[in-house]
């Protein structure tokens, strides 16, 4: 079975043009996802989180489909042999000094797309091929804007 | 490791890649084009400001005007504004309808997207997703672009991570992207969709753009 999952970006887009266009900032690791151990880029499955729990989650309200097939199916014709894939992750929340698992609803859906982080050994150029693509499936699975 | 790998989805088999691009046709592009003299006033501003400079000083003799005028040297949009607004006042003083030197229309309109982006800046900014010296770098870029391509359309923007903006064209075969960074060089990139062609380069200031950069730009000109 496919599953889709969704990544929650802010809906302040200037306009919709004919392409995804500035939809690829939704797809940067942020310095903090970059510093992690397993970095990875936090995405919420759909059967699992509904879009007004990951809209609760994240803080931001246009969400971006995209099918894990299609994420892991995606080859830069320039370097065929690297993959993006897609995991589950628990989320946590920070209470205090401590990290513990969270229950809220919606939680358990909560995965990671991971390969976001540029290996030394491929160029920039090569490395925003897959954040354009990722914008495209999203770009093409049109983007919800979660009221 | 605060996050734990519970499992992994589905099955790790790849089918057939197929990627369904469904691209929505541009509003934009179906706009019918304004009238030719119009668009023109707003595309070529000081050429057009140094043709209407004579006929003023002929017809009406208005040295204060044409001095205004001759003061503007900057080949911008804010002069472009400027001159409009003058060209409106002069008519008007004259009594002669403005709709029939220059269709207000358009001049709303060319107004308009132009200030959007300046407002959608400001948004940007109120709302702490950008800090205002990005907002400063991304107007600085937009203002140099539209000196060189002033019917380029507004550009497709949103707030990326670490207070960082993309600003972007894309009409679904050609994208090209400016990634803005307070503390490091303004990241551009090129995608040619059809053929996976692609450009970058680094930008440490506007002045001068990279004439590669320039004729990637003119794709997106209506």
């Amino acid at each position: 079975m496919d599953r889709n999952v969704v990544r929650m970006w802010y809906r302040t887009s200037l306009h919709n043009g004919s392409g995804s266009g500035a939809l690829v900032a939704a797809f940067e690791l942020s310095s903090e996802d970059k510093n992690a151990n397993q970095p990875y880029l936090s995405v919420f499955e759909k059967s699992n989180t509904t879009l007004d729990q990951a809209k609760i989650f994240t803080g931001k309200n246009l969400a971006l489909s995209l099918s894990v097939s299609e994420v892991r199916e995606l080859i830069n014709p320039n370097y065929p042999d690297y993959r993006l894939n897609i995991c589950w992750y628990r989320k946590t929340v920070t209470i205090g000094d401590q990290i513990i698992p969270d229950e809220r609803p919606g939680a358990a859906g909560h995965c990671g797309i991971i390969g976001l982080l540029r290996p030394p050994n491929l160029s920039r150029t090569l490395w925003k091929w897959f954040r354009v693509r990722l914008a495209d499936i999203a770009f093409s699975n049109n983007p919800i804007t979660v009221l | 490791m605060n996050h734990a790998i519970m499992e992994k989805i589905g099955t790790e088999t790849m089918p057939v890649f197929k990627m369904p691009l469904k691209y929505k046709k541009n509003e934009a592009s179906t706009k019918s084009i304004a009238p030719v003299g119009a668009i023109q006033d707003i595309s070529t501003p000081t050429t057009y400001i140094k043709i209407r400079y004579e006929k003023p000083e002929v017809d009406v003799g208005n040295r204060l005007w044409n001095s205004h005028l001759s003061s503007l040297r900057e080949d911008s949009y804010i002069t472009a504004k400027i001159y409009l607004y003058l060209l409106k006042c002069l008519y008007r003083d004259r009594g002669v309808g403005t709709a029939c030197i220059l269709d207000p229309t358009i001049i709303r309109d060319a107004l308009a997207s132009r200030q959007a982006v300046e407002i959608y800046f400001d948004g940007l900014v109120t709302q702490g997703l950008v800090t205002s010296e990005i907002q400063k770098i991304a107007y600085r870029l937009w203002e140099r672009l539209l000196t060189r391509y002033p019917n380029l359309p507004e550009p497709d923007v949103a707030p990326s991570v670490d207070n960082s903006l993309v600003f972007a064209f894309d009409d679904g075969i050609n994208h090209l992207e400016f990634e803005i960074f307070e503390r490091k060089p303004t990241e551009v990139y090129y995608l040619k969709r059809s053929t996976n062609e692609m450009w970058e380069d680094d930008l440490n200031n506007f002045d001068s753009l990279p004439e590669q950069l320039l004729n990637i730009i003119g794709l997106f000109v209506k």
